[in-house]
């Protein structure tokens, strides 16, 4: 992958670097012929079992801390957001069920006053059949009435006239009959015959 | 000596222990992210906002990368504290060696700067990394150490000191590297070159920071994972 | 001078193996970044650790370099 070309450059990188770093080195370390003055101090001692304990001292000390005003206050505020969170769903979700039953309710009060109203409709149209019917009937029974009695009359007048033209006819056969006869004959005699014939032929004319 | 200041030996005594420079830097950090935490978490709101915020943010964050890191998540719960620390610790370590003026107070250094605070954080990576091993799976771990066979034996213990060992050189040498890079050029171009070397080494401290914490964590996830 | 020669030469031996070693591990995580966007996350973390691996080994260099250094 690094061709020869890179790989020269490498090279001379290298020794760029080297020559520069050493001269720096050389520059800084020569101690007192240094050209760069370094402030004084010394290397501080690997194992320093003083300055190990110290930091295990502090850190542990730095953990009790966290632990103090960090971590169990987070941590206690997380749970406790964690069961106010949890509780307010809850809370929401009962409330969704009570709003649901709410609705449901109302729809039944709906249902229950469309289907009041609708019996009210009912039975008012059924009323109103009923107060047409008895009308109605009323009116047929008065005609009926008004027929019969019409035809009452109608019978009794037929009768009264038929008597009258019995009267009548009683009455020219009489003459008749006189003038025919020319002689007396009883009252009586006259009459029942008459009358007799007269029945006969009023049946039989009638 | 090419050394740049680096003071060694006591300040003072407390007692019969000698008490080093690295030590009252230690303190000093100690007590900013104590003060910074406990400011955090003084009043604690359920709707965070400010302070509480970014730090709850910030422990949350690296909860859930340790969490997504060691697939094993009360692995990530019971270390993830362990190492935020080693995360918060590093970093503010790191950063306080570009504090402007810092390098004109004798004896001052970043305390990641000296080996034997690296050497203390590798080896208590180190024995946590034992610790986690063995309190996972009881006395099988040790059967990780003849894993293949027995005769990987020698690696395997030579893998246990080199990974610890490197944690410690890698991030003393990142830092004591930056730190003597800047002196040097602080020296040699006064002005400008250094702004330029400072805005790397802001990138650079954070990510040692960064894969301390990380390498540290898959080491743990190694002890403590299915494979042993 | 001898060792002032040899601190250079670890520096700059180191720094460009580890540089070249970068370059190729950068250029491999970008393209696996660029070809599948959605495991970018990954592959940054794994990235940096690598980084971090190869420049231990740079750092190693420099502190020889530094170690020369100070025996002079």
């Amino acid at each position: 992958m690094i061709r020869k070309r890179n790989v020269f450059m490498i090279l001379l990188l290298t020794l760029i670097m080297t020559i520069g770093f050493a001269s720096l080195a050389y520059a800084s370390g020569a101690g007192a012929g240094g050209v760069i003055p370094a402030p004084e101090g010394h290397t501080p001692k690997l194992f320093n079992w003083y300055a190990i304990g110290w930091t295990a001292v502090n850190f542990f000390i730095l953990l009790a801390i966290l632990y103090k005003f960090a971590f169990d206050p987070i941590n206690n505020m997380l749970e406790q957001r964690t069961n106010t969170i949890e509780s307010s769903l809850k809370h929401a979700e009962q409330v969704k069920v009570e709003v649901e039953e709410m609705r449901k309710e109302a729809q039944a009060n709906l249902a229950e006053s469309r289907k009041q109203a609708q019996e009210i409709v009912a039975r008012a149209t059924k009323a109103a059949e009923d107060a047409k019917d008895e009308i109605i009937a009323k009116a047929q029974q008065e005609a009926d009435n008004i027929k019969d009695k019409a035809y009452a009359e109608i019978q009794a007048a037929t009768e009264k006239a038929k008597m009258e033209l019995k009267d009548a006819a009683v009455m020219l056969a009489l003459m008749a009959a006189e003038k025919v006869l020319e002689r007396a004959i009883t009252d009586e005699d006259h009459k029942n015959m008459v009358k007799n014939f007269v029945n006969e032929a009023g049946d039989l004319m009638c | 000596m090419f050394t740049f200041g680096m003071l060694d030996g006591a300040l003072f005594h407390i007692g019969p222990i000698p008490v080093d420079h690295i030590i009252v830097t230690q303190w000093v950090i100690i007590a900013l992210i104590g003060l910074v935490a406990f400011m955090a978490t003084r009043d604690m709101q359920m709707v965070p906002r400010g302070l509480q915020n970014a730090f709850e943010a910030l422990i949350v964050w690296t909860y859930d990368f340790f969490t997504q890191l060691m697939d094993k998540e009360h692995i990530a719960k019971k270390y993830a504290p362990l190492l935020s620390t080693f995360f918060l610790f590093i970093i503010v370590s790191n950063y306080s060696g570009l504090i402007p003026g810092a390098g004109n107070i004798p004896g001052y250094q970043p305390p990641t700067a000296n080996w034997n605070t690296t050497l203390t954080l590798a080896l208590i990576t180190a024995i946590t990394v034992q610790i986690a091993g063995f309190s996972e799976h009881g006395v099988h771990y040790l059967g990780h150490f003849i894993s293949p066979s027995p005769l990987m034996l020698p690696l395997n213990l030579l893998e246990e000191i080199t990974h610890p060992l490197s944690l410690f050189l890698r991030l003393f040498g990142n830092i004591f590297g930056e730190e003597m890079i800047l002196a040097f050029m602080l020296y040699l171009v006064p002005f400008f070159v250094p702004a330029l070397l400072m805005g790397l080494s802001v990138l650079l401290a954070a990510i040692q920071a960064v894969v301390f914490t990380i390498l540290s964590a898959s080491y743990i996830a190694t002890a403590t994972g299915e494979g042993h | 001078m001898g060792i002032a020669l040899g601190a250079g030469l670890a520096v700059s031996i180191a720094g460009l193996g580890g540089g070249v070693g970068m370059g190729i591990a950068g250029g491999k995580a970008i393209e696996a970044i660029a070809r599948q966007p959605e495991v970018g996350g990954d592959v940054r973390t794994l990235m940096f650790i690598t980084f971090a691996f190869i420049e231990t080994l740079t750092i190693y260099g420099l502190l020889i370099a530094f170690m020369l250094v100070g025996k002079m």
